[in-house]
C-alpha cells in the first residue's frame, strides 16, 4: 500500500491538487440540484 | 476534549462525499496523464488545461463575468475539439480497456517474465545483439514511430528472428507493450552521460537513454560478448546471469520494490 502511494508521488500530489481545483470550480458553478447556475454568485447577490 | 472530536466527526460525516469526488477526479487525472504523457497531443492537452483552469479560476476569484460566460459557452466546443485532437489515443485507450491485458494477473506476468528470460538468454547464447524496451506506466509509443510497426504477440521465435544479424529489423530496439511487440528497429535517444565506460556501445547508450526519459525497462544483449544487461531509470546493471536477471525483472514488474532498493 505504501509503495503504491509513494510511486510517482509528485505526480499524484499534483493530480490531487488539480482535482481539488477542478472540483471547486465545478462546485461554484453547479447548484446542489445538479443544475448549472445561470449567474455568478456576485450577480445573484446584486439581484 | 470531546468538543473538537465531535466537530471533526460531524465534519467528516457532512463532507465525506466531497472527499470521494476529489479522490475520484484525482485518479482520473492521474491515469489520464500517464496515458497521454508520451503522445504527440500531450503538450496541447497540458496547454489547454492550464489556460482553461487559470482563466476559470481568474473569472471566479475576480468576478470576470464576460470571461466566465465565454468559458461556459466554449466548453462544449472544447470537448468536441478534444475528442477530435485525441481521436487516435481515445480509440487505443478504449481498445486496451476492452482487452485482457488490463486485467492481467501476477501469475500471467510471471509466465511472461519466464518467457522473456528464456528468450534473452537464448539471444545471449547465440551472441545476437539485442535491445528490448518494456513499457511501464509512462508511454514510449513516440519512439515506435521511428521504427517498423509490428503489433505481434511476444514469442521467442519472433524475437530471435528480429535480432538475427542478417535481418533488416535487427538494428535498433524493440518495444514491448503488454506482452505484444508493438514495433522493431526503433531509434531510442542516446544517454548524454560522459562518465560511462568507453566499452559501452551505442546500443547500451540507447538503452540507458530510453530509461532516462521514461520508466521503461531496457534489456540489452551484447553482440561481442553475449552479456546481458538491464537498464532502469538510467542505471545499468551489467553481466547478469539468468537467476539474477529473473530476480531483477520480478522486482521491477511484479513487486515494484526496485524504486526502494535500486542497485548500487
Amino acid at each position: 500500500m505504501k509503495q503504491i502511494l509513494l510511486h510517482n508521488w509528485k505526480i499524484k500530489l499534483t493530480c490531487l491538487a488539480l482535482a481539488f481545483v477542478v472540483w471547486y470550480v465545478i462546485r461554484q458553478n453547479v447548484d446542489p440540484s445538479g443544475e448549472l447556475r445561470p449567474f455568478t454568485q456576485t450577480e445573484q447577490k446584486r439581484k | 476534549m470531546l468538543g473538537p472530536m465531535t466537530r471533526a466527526i460531524e465534519f467528516v460525516q457532512a463532507h465525506w462525499t466531497h472527499g470521494v469526488e476529489v479522490v475520484l477526479l484525482a485518479v482520473l487525472l492521474y491515469y489520464g496523464y500517464l496515458y497521454f504523457r508520451g503522445t504527440p497531443g500531450a503538450k496541447i492537452l497540458v496547454g489547454l488545461a492550464l489556460i482553461f483552469i487559470s482563466l476559470t479560476l481568474a473569472s471566479q476569484l475576480l468576478d470576470l463575468h464576460v470571461i466566465g460566460w465565454l468559458l461556459r459557452s466554449l466548453t462544449v466546443f472544447l470537448a468536441v475539439a478534444l475528442v477530435v485532437i485525441f481521436q487516435p489515443e481515445l480509440r487505443r485507450a478504449l481498445n486496451e480497456l476492452g482487452s485482457q491485458h488490463f486485467f492481467r494477473s501476477a501469475l500471467q506476468k510471471k509466465e511472461s517474465i519466464d518467457q522473456l528470460v528464456e528468450t534473452v538468454f537464448d539471444l545471449a547464447r547465440r551472441q545476437f545483439g539485442a535491445l528490448i524496451a518494456i513499457e511501464r506506466d509512462i508511454s514510449i509509443r513516440q519512439f515506435a514511430s521511428t521504427g517498423v510497426d509490428l503489433d505481434a504477440v511476444f514469442s521467442k521465435e519472433l524475437v530471435l528472428t528480429i535480432f538475427h544479424p542478417k535481418t533488416v529489423l535487427h538494428d535498433g530496439g524493440v518495444i514491448v507493450q503488454n506482452d505484444r511487440i508493438t514495433a522493431a528497429a526503433c531509434i531510442f535517444p542516446l544517454t548524454s552521460r560522459e562518465d560511462l565506460d568507453r566499452s559501452l556501445g551505442l546500443r547500451h547508450r540507447a538503452g540507458m537513454g530510453i530509461t532516462e526519459e521514461s520508466d521503461a525497462i531496457a534489456i540489452l544483449v551484447s553482440e561481442e560478448t553475449g552479456h546481458v544487461s538491464l537498464c532502469h531509470r538510467g542505471i545499468i546493471e551489467r553481466n547478469l546471469n539468468a537467476e539474477k536477471f529473473r530476480r531483477r525483472l520480478n522486482q521491477m514488474l511484479l513487486l515494484e520494490r526496485y524504486e526502494a532498493n535500486p542497485p548500487s
